[in-house]
């Protein structure tokens, strides 16, 4: 039987060339992108699995209640939060705490300043589960100045990973042993590690103990908790312990966020993130897309196989009056979209296999496909080809199934009324989901040209970034290569800041608000006098950093002085977060707790408008200013004229200076747009997608529509005789279909404007939902149609009336 | 009215070559009636289509109202064929989702004339055919005789200088078939021009002349001799 059931599905396949291609091919793209999103989504969603235990590890960030502002979410906390979590909770069975250093690591003169170096606590490595390649896994961070490297650092500093017992050189004084090295981590982690000097470290590092009561808000805090505890368990108990530790009243403005270590990929962006995160919504929505897309390619195989019935009624009859049950018929008709569905589904697993190399290099992202070695892959791969054909075969096999012999062996034959409902009502669906995704994709454009347009707040035209200017030899150099550099009738202006725009502000201290005499934490940026004028940053009151006032520049505490005094300029968010206006702000002094020891009085002499610092995407942070001269890591240049002569000069100015070190020179446009390159690169997939979608919706609605005319070939050949001009006739069949898209059109705009508006609101700055998307959607969606069907009617009214009548 | 001269019209498919009508010379006269005759398969289908400019042909020459119309594209044969020529087919090839006085109204449409005067014309020819009563039911809902007088409806109501029926009766029972043989021949007697394909003698007898037709070949054209009317 079920040899007799896949010889009719093979021979019915070949007699059907069309609709067969169009149903095997769109089910396979849909089936393609269906894996090749199932696998991207996997990838996303195995954030961090790598880690043992990791359904007990949780990130402890500081919540932020400002009263009169957003709360503020900060993924690093305090130095003694990590021992304060093990002494005071039960739950916490272990904890660990590590803060980024900008050091610069090397050998003799070479030094690199790279991402990715902490102070970790000894715990770190079995925390983590890291993988020790060489080294005591146990006491690697026990001593004071020893470092762990991961292969990719021991290759950068020493060029192979045998290094354990060699030296390095810290910021040019600190001597670090390597005691260990660890196999680089996983790409799939949240954690950006590249060396990890001991904890113990730091006291050699700071000159003192005072760093272990540093208030600053620098250290990622980790805990494990006991099995059976969720963080929310613990959660619940953090308000009570900050009110008895801090005070009363604590819990209203401070509390302490635990998110799970799987999660933080996904769903933190917090500031002060070891690295930009992914996105939960960029899962949802390809996801969301890539089952719209597999089902479209199922409507088109429902639709297809309904309105091609009557070629296989007759069939039906004569299996009827030989004894065929409607069951049989069923289980024929099933098989057949079985075999469609399977044979689409090893097309698409050819695509991926061809296909996912290329995507996962696009979007950046490591993905793999290993369906044959993957039991479980490969078994859902099976479920999915089954899925997709009882899907798309149940519908048209009970619809078959249920002709009347009688009636069909007589040719009586009706298109019947509830099929033909059917097949246009899906014919709206998939034009409804066209449509939505027509306007989706016009928006999210839009807002993304929109936000790259919105004022920064500073100038970023014309800048070049000179970088790496803490090594010492460079270092050495600064203020020399800022006169020369001057000299230069192209050179505007250049000024040194500890951070350019685009890049994250690392540094942040614990002070005291003035106002409300809370601690809270303070994120600053070290810059030079030029540094507001050169970028053309507003201020909205007081004044920026003078030469003219030399009390201006900041101090540590030293036995000559040891409260210091200095002046700072902060932006609007920071006056906000204090609690005053902008005006108001100006000549309030407050304290700045540098050691938990020692503090200094800074007062705000100005403010500056808020300016985008880092990513349009991550709220702009409260920042303050400090004069540091000597600080600037990397150096603004500004610049009018010729590009390339003010590059070469720059460049002839660097060798002169500092022959020894290579130079790094970048266009500060470029830097830029690359901190939007990974979303760039998801909305041209997703893009794509909704091309793509489309794409097979116009497939679905190409073989209708051919069906359509060749069922009304003889009316087109009446019609025709008549004296009806090939125009006529086309617009005759397009106004069927029109109809179908206007009624997609009406369901689609109230969803997509809906599901839009929510999508918008989640932009600070947003575009207002306007109708031009939705015109355009509705034109193309016109346009569309009005071609596939219109190109094939063309060829129909083309033909000679006495063709379509003899067809009869 | 029309002059075919040695017209040639050929049938292929991958493996045979066939000539349907082969150096076939016709002449239809203003204000005749011809009916064509002859077995299936004879080629009479094929010239009438020829005639009625729905088909082309492989070779030879085709004038209509003094017009060398061989050559002419799909589009210009469709003005000259909405202009002159009606058609009624064996079997009525109505339009199933279109009313009886839609139906009629179609050639009209096409033609473009207004509202008002499609109304004035459709009425007067359903009158005419006597269907009047049923305009507006569909053609399924019809006799096989109610749905051909609609089909000659259809045919005249554009006023055609020439009607091309194509076994009119072919699917009518023998009261049916007079009726519309009776109306093609007052049409006639009005002045327009008909050709008949039929396989029956009886309704031969209408025509003025009648055209036999044999493997493509004009085998002989003869008068009537007696005329009933």
């Amino acid at each position: 039987m079920l040899k007799n059931y896949l010889l009719i599905a093979y021979r019915s396949l070949l007699q059907q060339k069309l609709y067969s291609t169009i149903n095997i091919l769109g089910l396979a793209i849909g089936l393609a992108i269906c894996i090749s999103m199932a696998i991207f989504v996997e990838s996303e969603l195995g954030y961090d699995k790598f880690i043992k235990d990791n359904e007990q590890i949780y990130r402890s960030s500081v919540k932020w209640m400002p009263p009169s502002a957003p709360e503020q979410y900060y993924a690093q906390g305090q130095v003694f939060n990590a021992e304060n979590y093990q002494a005071h909770f039960e739950e916490v069975v272990d904890a660990t705490r590590f803060r980024e250093v900008s050091v610069a690591l090397g050998q003799g003169k070479e030094s690199f300043l790279h991402d990715g170096v902490f102070l970790a606590d000894p715990n770190f490595v079995d925390f983590f589960s890291l993988d020790v390649i060489d080294g005591e896994r146990q006491s690697a961070l026990e001593a004071p100045n020893t470092i762990v490297l991961t292969q990719a650092a021991a290759m950068l500093y020493f060029g192979r990973t045998n290094v354990v017992g060699e030296s390095l050189l810290g910021a040019g004084k600190l001597p670090l042993k390597v005691s260990a090295v660890i196999k680089d981590l996983p790409l799939r982690t949240h954690l950006n590690v590249f060396a990890l000097i001991s904890m113990a470290t730091a006291t050699t590092y700071y000159g003192d103990n005072s760093w272990q009561r540093d208030p600053s808000f620098n250290y990622f805090t980790y805990v494990k908790l006991a099995d059976g505890v969720t963080g929310e368990d613990v959660e619940a108990k953090i308000p009570s312990y900050l009110e008895n530790h801090y005070g009363p009243g604590t819990s209203d403005t401070l509390g302490f966020e635990l998110m799970p270590i799987t999660d933080i990929y996904l769903h933190s962006h917090h500031y002060g993130e070891m690295k930009e995160n992914g996105d939960i919504n960029t899962v949802y929505s390809f996801s969301v897309i890539s089952a719209l897309i597999l089902f479209i390619a199922c409507v088109n195989f429902m639709n297809l196989s309904t309105a091609t019935a009557t070629k296989r009624a007759k069939e039906v009859g004569v299996r009827k009056t030989l004894g065929a049950k409607q069951q049989h018929l069923v289980m024929q008709f099933v098989v057949e979209a079985m075999m469609l569905s399977y044979i689409a589904l090893i097309i698409a697993v050819a695509l991926v296999e061809a296909g996912l190399p290329l995507f996962a290099s696009f979007i950046g992202k490591p993905l793999s496909f290993d369906f044959y070695s993957e039991p479980l892959v490969l078994t859902t791969l099976l479920l999915l080809g089954l899925f997709v054909g009882l899907i798309s075969g149940a519908y048209p096999a009970f619809y078959l199934s249920r002709f009347k012999p009688a009636k069909v062996l007589k040719g009586e034959v009706t298109q019947g009324k509830s099929g033909a409902l059917l097949r246009k009502g899906l014919v709206v669906f998939q034009f409804s989901v066209a449509v939505v995704l027509i306007i989706a994709t016009t928006v999210s454009n839009q807002q993304l040209k929109y936000a790259r347009a919105i004022e920064l707040g500073y100038d970023k035209d014309n800048t070049f970034v000179l970088s790496r200017l803490y090594t010492d030899i460079a270092s050495q150099q600064r203020s020399a290569l800022k006169t020369q550099l001057l000299s230069h009738p192209n050179i505007v202006s250049v000024t040194a800041s500890s951070a350019v725009p685009t890049e994250t502000i690392v540094d942040a201290f614990g002070m005291v608000n003035p106002k409300t005499q809370l601690s809270q934490t303070m994120p600053t940026l070290a810059v030079d006098e030029d540094y507001f004028s050169s970028y053309n940053i507003k201020l909205l009151s007081g004044r920026g950093f003078s030469r003219d006032f030399p009390a201006d520049k900041f101090a540590m505490p030293s036995a000559a002085e040891p409260n210091p005094r200095f002046s700072v300029v902060i932006n609007e968010k920071a006056a906000q977060s204090l609690g005053f206006s902008a005006d108001e702000a100006v000549g309030k002094t407050f304290e700045v707790r540098l050691t938990r020891h020692s503090s200094a009085m800074a007062t705000i002499i100005g403010v500056t408008q808020n300016y985008y610092f880092s990513s349009l995407k991550t709220e702009i942070s409260p920042t303050y200013h400090l004069l540091r001269e000597n600080e600037g890591n990397s150096m603004a240049i500004k610049f009018k004229g010729d590009t390339a002569q003010t590059r070469d000069f720059i460049e002839a100015t660097w060798r002169k200076l500092v022959p020894e070190q290579e130079m790094e020179l970048t266009y500060l446009q470029t830097k830029f747009e690359q901190m939007y390159r990974q979303e760039d690169k998801e909305i041209i997939v997703f893009n794509l997608f909704s091309m793509l979608a489309i794409f097979i919706a116009c497939l679905g609605l190409f073989g209708l529509a051919s069906f359509t005319t060749k069922r009304r070939t003889k009316e087109i050949g009446v019609r025709k005789v008549l004296g009806a001009s090939v125009m006529d006739i086309v617009i005759l069949i397009n106004k069927e279909f029109s109809k179908q898209v206007m009624i997609a059109n009406l369901i689609a705009w109230p969803l997509a404007y809906f599901v839009m508006q929510q999508w918008l609101n989640n932009f600070v700055y947003r575009i207002d939902l306007s109708i031009v998307p939705f015109l355009i959607a509705a034109s193309l969606a016109f346009a569309i149609a009005w071609l596939t069907v219109g190109s094939l009617t063309l060829v129909a009214a083309q033909a000679r009336p006495v063709k379509s009548l003899r067809y009869e | 009215m029309l002059h075919l001269t040695k017209i040639n019209k050929v049938f292929r498919t991958e493996l045979v070559e066939t000539y349907a009508l082969e150096d076939v010379t016709v002449t239809v006269e203003r204000g005749e009636f011809v009916a064509i005759m002859g077995q299936s398969g004879s080629g009479k289908s094929t010239l009438l289509n020829i005639i009625g400019m729905l088909d082309h042909i492989d070779g030879g020459e085709y004038v209509f109202d003094g017009k060398d119309i061989s050559h002419l594209s799909e589009g210009q044969l469709a003005d000259i064929r909405k202009d002159n020529i009606g058609f009624i087919f064996q079997s009525f090839n109505l339009i199933d989702e279109l009313t009886v006085y839609e139906n009629v109204e179609l050639p009209l449409i096409y033609q473009g004339l207004p509202k008002a005067e499609r109304a004035l014309r459709v009425t007067a020819v359903l009158e005419k055919v006597n269907i009047a009563h049923r305009k507006d039911h569909y053609p399924q809902q019809l006799s096989g005789g109610q749905q051909q007088r609609v089909a000659v409806g259809r045919a005249i109501v554009a006023k055609p200088k020439m009607i091309l029926a194509d076994e009119p009766t072919g699917n009518l029972d023998s009261k049916n078939g007079e009726e519309v043989m009776g109306l093609l021949a007052q049409l006639n007697q009005e002045g327009v021009t008909i050709v008949m394909v039929t396989h029956s003698d009886h309704h031969a007898n209408y025509a003025h002349r009648t055209i036999h037709v044999l493997d493509g070949h004009i085998v002989s054209s003869q008068m009537q001799e007696v005329r009933c009317a």
